[in-house]
């Protein structure tokens, strides 16, 4: 197959895993619908000395996570639990099935991860023992863990893993997965050996082996056998073992009596007999269901169903407990800055210039939980800039229309219409109710500069990404100012790298990389040194390096707005008080674990107090 | 006037499935039924019906009016705009608005104020105007389309009459909320008017087995044999002698089809599938409002009323309609 | 008789057709290309992928064959593969239709145990106290969406009293009958509501009419009891609609589940096919559609012949 070809088949993959991945869930601000943002790990709980993060004039104050501590109480072995999740996972394959939140409360039970993100979000081994670069970051070198068996016997091997590589690159996720890491080949080269070779040197290559499709360690022979099976009798190495799958109703695990890991005491793991998991798509009854005792843990990413699970919480004192979290995720959307007039610079600006983040904020339920955004990172998050989130257009109505007046006046103004009429813009986000709310909010402002003419639409998620992607018109997309959310836990260079790289193809030919084009950059803005400095944060490890590179990027995007922000995205897992561990479980190094990001509960070391 | 002669009574017909009136009527002598004044109609009712009519006429005006407003007369009414949010910013004072979200009742929003800050109150009337399109167009499309085929088939009889049902039974077939469901997500429908006709189309089997039911009992009548007898030209009965005697028992069940219409239009929305917001509809706002239900349960409860009281006030009303043709009494 | 039968069946065929025509000329008709519906975002768009896909499905064929060839597979049981969660249609139709078939069954025996009486009583006593005020407390039933109903049982009988769940559902197989009940109680409540106003008032009307029949005249004056001539000789005619209805009532129920399945979580087709519709799973709405709107004719047909074969007049002779 010609190059050509090649790279328009990387791209078609990798437009399938970002979408595929979730990490586009097409949400404003916190609350989403059927298909939440997919992200999966965080960097940063408690990083050293972090300033609390307040914005001028902002509602919502201080750190609203719950803390990782280690657990206090004897262990309790035994027990069965029942955790409502927001939907059915379509499949539980990694390498095949796309999986959001609730999916990925399921899959962590009963698969492993070769590398997991501990307390500080750095990336440690977990079922591998360890992991080490070359110069370049072309070629990793990792090794196994010895004595790990599969649930159904089979014992894990380097040449498991070679042998995952080709099914990876043919599923449906992991296409994408492998394209996007740039992984060439997998290759057993001793017992428990396996080297990784990347066409490009990627220095945050583990983050990959963090997340489900590349990270997760199947039974290739059985995948292969009967790849349908495998969806519905699902077989790992962790710490849970599948034992009955009723669609839409109920997923049961068993302990795995054979699992690898141990607590740090060294006592087997996991503690619970079983765990299962209830779709239970409507948040007020899956509240109600914790409430009632009907489950006994409930995930949301809802700022609504956390606000009323701290009320019952606190005014009915119902006994239970709330986990929550907000990592970098940030609602939000987004300019198409290759569509008149948001080409201008001038326009994006006095848009978000007369955007009250608060008042946008309120409209979500998140008043008191969600964090403005200024930043794809959450400020507990290692990455965080104070000078970014200080350069971040503040609220200021006048300025915006002062600025916008100017662009109205503009004889040459790009969308060619005349001097003192209003811009035209759409606003688009999917039928969410709360995203209507916010979408809401944005059009009254808008409207009230006199200088806007709003039409507001919503598509259903499926057509809203599709909107953006514009696979009919050349990758451009045919939206205007668009809800998205932005950003995840992982490492930056996942989320960041393919939304500034080149849009089109003669972007790519003008700075000299024909072919490189993605189709992910849905906002279509190219900053060359923007871009530049995405691609150098890969090429070494040195942390504060990439830090300076990250927070020239994240400049440009306050000075060059692409982009806009409503808060960050809060999830919670709430659990019957007498649930404990979600929040202490460790690593095999023994420093405690990342602890429950985007809702997703790592359930071995969870045990029912007594 | 009440009869007791029961040998000179009507055979009967086969009941109608989807009404539950039974079409005999009897009058001591046998021409077209006398139509009732106005007067004589209200005076009728029990109380409860006349609170019903009442409820509707409210509903129908202030939407209407509503509307009206809204678009061209500039806000007349003591009503608020319903899409404004009272905490917005506002430029004259450089400030946020002072409305809150999720409020009760006060004087400023008498029914509170919903997620955003808009006013309840302002929202639930102009609701009413999307169960009003909805009823009109459907109960237009039910009563013209369903109503003449009915009385056609049922003055007619014979081949037609089997064609005719048969095709309209094909529709009958269609489990409407699926069929509902699967157009608005295949094809994006949310056009008010397109939602509405379709459900026109579905109800048009109701409508047409109604009329049919009633046109047979007219069509055996003497007056009608006997206009026939001396030559009339059927059409000319059809549609002098027919359709007019078959009219109001067809509107009075449109009124019970009316009750289940805005049921319907309720659940569309409140699963988020019927007209975009931010256009409201009480069933979105019971939706919406569904999310801070822990907050302000009154929110959900404001359009839930509405919702109901107007479903009950059109069975109330439909009923009473129906029942005034049948006059018999129990022999128990 | 047998011409009745052949008739009806006929019109069962006709019928039949429509509706699977009707049913795919929907999913035929979408704008746009079919391939990005039937795929979803989700899936690689390999150009051999996409090939494949329209093989399969025989996108490039002529309308009229492809709609045999759909018929034809759906006759033999096969409504294709959701490209989305590559399930089978039809074993995911199969695993939850008795889900919804409990659902649907519990709610029409508890609005007939209620109904019933209810309706007896209204006609009995026409037009006194007891008649309009059972009258108001149906219409009430009637007037209030179920899916209001169903928010208010969950807050009463589980997060307030805690006797019940409130979600999801235990299947008798797995749990046992208890278990089972426990979870359908409430949905099957909400959903018995209406169908419990509809049935009594059509008892009521229909008993008014009997009552007003001959021979209820004639046993009156024989001196028997009016207890027993409700019960035994009014009721059974007037059950005749009653029967009519709940027929189609249920197959209508088959469909009507939807709202109350999404916010109980309940595992039924209604649930399937709203996911379906969210995801834009267009396959599965299609099959969904079609096989509901195939039980409701067939069932239609059925009641429409015990209706022809139990009909007054043949039984009055």
């Amino acid at each position: 197959m010609g190059v050509t070809a090649m790279r328009r088949k990387s791209l078609y993959r990798a437009v399938a895993f970002l979408a595929a991945a979730g990490l586009i869930a097409g949400a404003c601000g916190g609350s989403d619908d059927s298909a939440p943002a997919d992200t999966s790990e965080e960097t940063s709980e408690e990083a050293a000395a972090e300033e609390p993060a307040v914005e001028a004039g902002d509602e919502a104050e201080g750190d609203v996570d719950t803390a990782i501590e280690e657990e206090e109480s004897a262990v309790n072995y035994g027990g069965s639990i029942s955790v409502g999740v927001e939907s059915e996972a379509t499949g539980l394959r990694p390498w095949e099935d796309t999986c959001s939140s609730p999916c990925y409360n399921m899959m962590i039970a009963v698969y492993d991860k070769l590398m997991e993100q501990d307390v500080s979000g750095a990336y440690t081994p977990y079922l591998a023992e360890s992991i080490t670069p070359n110069e370049d970051f072309t070629v990793w070198t990792m090794t196994l863990r010895s004595g790990v068996t599969f649930h159904n016997g089979v014992e894990l091997t380097a040449q498991t893993i070679a042998d995952m590589f080709p099914i990876q690159q043919a599923g449906a996720a992991g296409s994408s997965a492998v394209s996007a890491a740039n992984l060439v080949s997998v290759e057993a080269t001793g017992d428990l050996e396996v080297t990784y070779t990347l066409s490009q040197g990627g220095s945050a290559f583990p983050a990959s082996l963090s997340r489900a499709p590349l990270g997760m360690v199947f039974e290739p022979a059985a995948a292969a056998a009967d790849s349908e099976g495998y969806s519905m009798a699902p077989i790992g190495t962790g710490p849970f073992v599948i034992d009955s799958r009723d669609l839409d109703n109920e997923t049961t695990f068993v302990r795995n009596d054979s699992y690898w890991a141990t607590d740090p005491d060294g006592n087997a793991l996991p503690y619970l007999d079983s765990i299962s998991f209830r779709p239970i798509p409507d948040e007020g009854t899956r509240l109600d269901a914790l409430l009632s005792g009907t489950v006994n843990a409930m995930q949301t990413l809802r700022q609504g169903t956390i606000r009323d699970a701290r009320a019952a919480r606190d005014d009915d004192g119902a006994a239970i407990t709330l986990y929550e979290f907000q990592g970098n995720n940030v609602g939000g959307g987004m300019f198409n800055t290759a569509v008149p007039p948001f080409d201008d610079v001038r326009v994006r600006r006095a848009l978000v210039l007369m955007n009250s983040q608060e008042q946008v904020i309120e409209a979500l339920g998140g008043t008191g939980i969600s964090l403005p955004g200024t930043q794809w990172f959450s400020p507990d998050s290692v990455w965080w800039s104070e000078k970014v989130a200080e350069a971040w257009p503040q609220f200021d109505f006048e300025a915006g229309v002062e600025t916008l007046t100017e662009y109205v006046n503009d004889p040459g103004r790009s969308d060619g219409k005349a001097v003192g009429e209003p811009i035209d813009a759409e606003l688009s986000c999917p039928p969410d109710p709360t995203l209507i709310a916010a979408m809401q909010v944005l059009e009254q402002a808008y409207t009230a500069s006199g200088l806007v003419n709003v039409t507001m639409t919503n598509y259903d998620q499926q057509t809203h990404i599709n909107n953006a992607l514009g696979m009919d018109n050349g990758f451009i997309g045919s939206h205007q100012v668009h809800c998205w959310r932005w950003s995840d836990d992982a490492d930056p260079s996942v989320p960041i790298n393919p939304a500034l790289a080149p849009p089109t193809a003669e972007v790519a030919e003008a700075i000299g990389l024909p072919g490189v084009v993605s189709p992910l950059n849905f906002t279509n803005w190219f900053s060359p040194t923007a871009f530049q400095a995405a691609v150098a944060a890969t090429k070494t490890d040195d942390f504060a390096t990439r830090y300076g590179l990250y927070e020239s990027i994240m400049l440009e995007f306050a000075d060059q707005v692409p982009v806009y922000y409503s808060g960050h995205t809060a999830t919670a897992i709430g659990t019957e008080s007498n649930i404990v561990g979600l929040n202490s479980w460790h690593v095999p190094s023994g420093e405690l674990g990342i602890g429950f990001p985007n809702a997703e509960g790592r359930w071995s070391e969870v045990f029912i107090a007594s | 006037m009440e009869h007791t002669d029961l040998d000179n009574r009507l055979p009967e017909f086969p009941r109608d499935r989807l009404s539950n009136v039974s079409t005999s009527v009897t009058t001591g002598v046998d021409v077209a039924p006398k139509k009732a004044t106005f007067q004589e109609v209200v005076s009728s009712m029990p109380l409860r019906v006349k609170f019903a009519s009442l409820w509707i006429v409210v509903v129908v005006v202030g939407a209407i009016y509503a509307k009206i407003d809204t678009s061209w007369l500039g806000g007349s009414l003591p009503l608020q705009d319903p899409n404004f949010q009272t905490n917005g910013f506002d430029r004259a004072t450089g400030s946020f608005g002072t409305g809150e979200p999720i409020e009760g009742m006060s004087a400023a929003h008498w029914l509170g104020t919903d997620a955003i800050a808009r006013d309840t109150f302002a929202r639930l009337v102009h609701g009413g105007w999307v169960s009003l399109v909805v009823v009109v167009v459907s109960a237009a499309c039910g009563v013209i389309i369903g109503g003449f085929l009915g009385s056609l088939v049922g003055f007619v009889r014979g081949r037609t009459e089997t064609v005719i049902m048969a095709s309209v039974d094909v529709i009958l077939a269609f489990p409407a909320l699926v069929l509902l469901l699967a157009l608005v997500s295949i094809f994006e429908v949310r056009n008010l008017f397109v939602i509405s006709t379709v459900i026109g189309v579905l109800s048009i089997p109701a409508y047409t087995r109604v009329a049919r039911a009633n046109a047979l009992a007219i069509s055996s009548r003497e007056f009608v044999t006997a206009a026939r007898a001396i030559g009339t030209k059927p059409s000319r009965i059809l549609f002098r002698e027919v359709i007019p005697n078959v009219l109001p028992t067809l509107l009075a069940y449109a009124m019970v089809a009316a009750a289940f219409v805005v049921v319907v239009e309720g659940s569309l929305s409140f699963l988020g599938l019927s007209v975009q917001l931010p256009t409201p509809t009480w069933g979105n706002m019971i939706n919406q409002a569904r999310r801070d239900i822990k907050l302000n349960v009154a929110q959900v409860i404001w359009p839930s009323l509405a919702l109901s009281i107007t479903v009950l006030s059109l069975n109330q009303v439909g009923d009473f309609f129906q029942q005034r043709r049948a006059v018999k009494g129990s022999n128990l | 008789m047998g011409k009745v039968i052949a008739s009806r069946l006929a019109r069962l065929v006709a019928t039949l057709l429509a509706v699977t025509f009707l049913t795919f000329s929907m999913t035929a008709l979408l704008p746009g290309d079919p391939v990005n519906a039937i795929l979803g975002v989700e899936a690689v768009r390999d150009p051999e992928v996409v090939a494949k896909i329209r093989a399969d499905l025989g996108l490039d064929d002529p309308f009229f064959l492809r709609y045999a060839n759909w018929l034809k597979d759906a006759a033999t049981g096969d409504l294709g593969q959701s490209y989305i969660t590559d399930q089978d249609v039809l074993t995911t139709i199969t695993q939850r239709l008795p889900v919804t078939a409990q659902l649907a069954f519990m709610a029409i025996v508890m609005a007939l145990i209620l109904a019933i009486p209810i309706g007896v009583l209204g006609a009995y006593k026409q037009g006194k106290w007891q008649d309009s005020s059972t009258s108001a407390g149906v219409q009430i039933a009637l007037s209030i969406p179920n899916f209001i109903v169903g928010i208010f049982l969950i807050w009463l009988f589980s997060v307030r009293l805690g006797w019940l769940p409130a979600s999801n559902w235990n299947r008798i197989t797995t749990e046992g009958l208890i278990q089972n009940l426990k979870t359908a109680i409430l949905p099957a409540s909400a959903l018995a509501m209406t169908q419990m106003a509809i049935f009594s008032r059509l008892v009521r009307s229909d008993m008014i009419a009997t009552l007003q029949e001959n021979y209820i005249l004639a046993a009156r004056s024989k001196g028997l009891s009016d207890r027993f001539i409700l019960l035994r000789h009014a009721l059974r005619p007037s059950s005749l609609s009653l029967m009519t209805i709940v027929g189609i009532n249920f197959g209508a129920l088959l469909g009507g589940t939807v709202i109350i399945e999404s916010l109980f979580a309940i595992p039924g087709i209604g649930f399937r096919l709203i996911n379906a519709i969210y995801q834009r799973d267009i396959i599965v709405i299609q099959g969904i559609t079609v096989f509901i709107a195939t039980a409701y004719v067939v069932i239609n047909t059925i009641v429409d012949l015990l209706y022809a074969v139990v009909d007054p007049r043949i039984r009055k002779g």
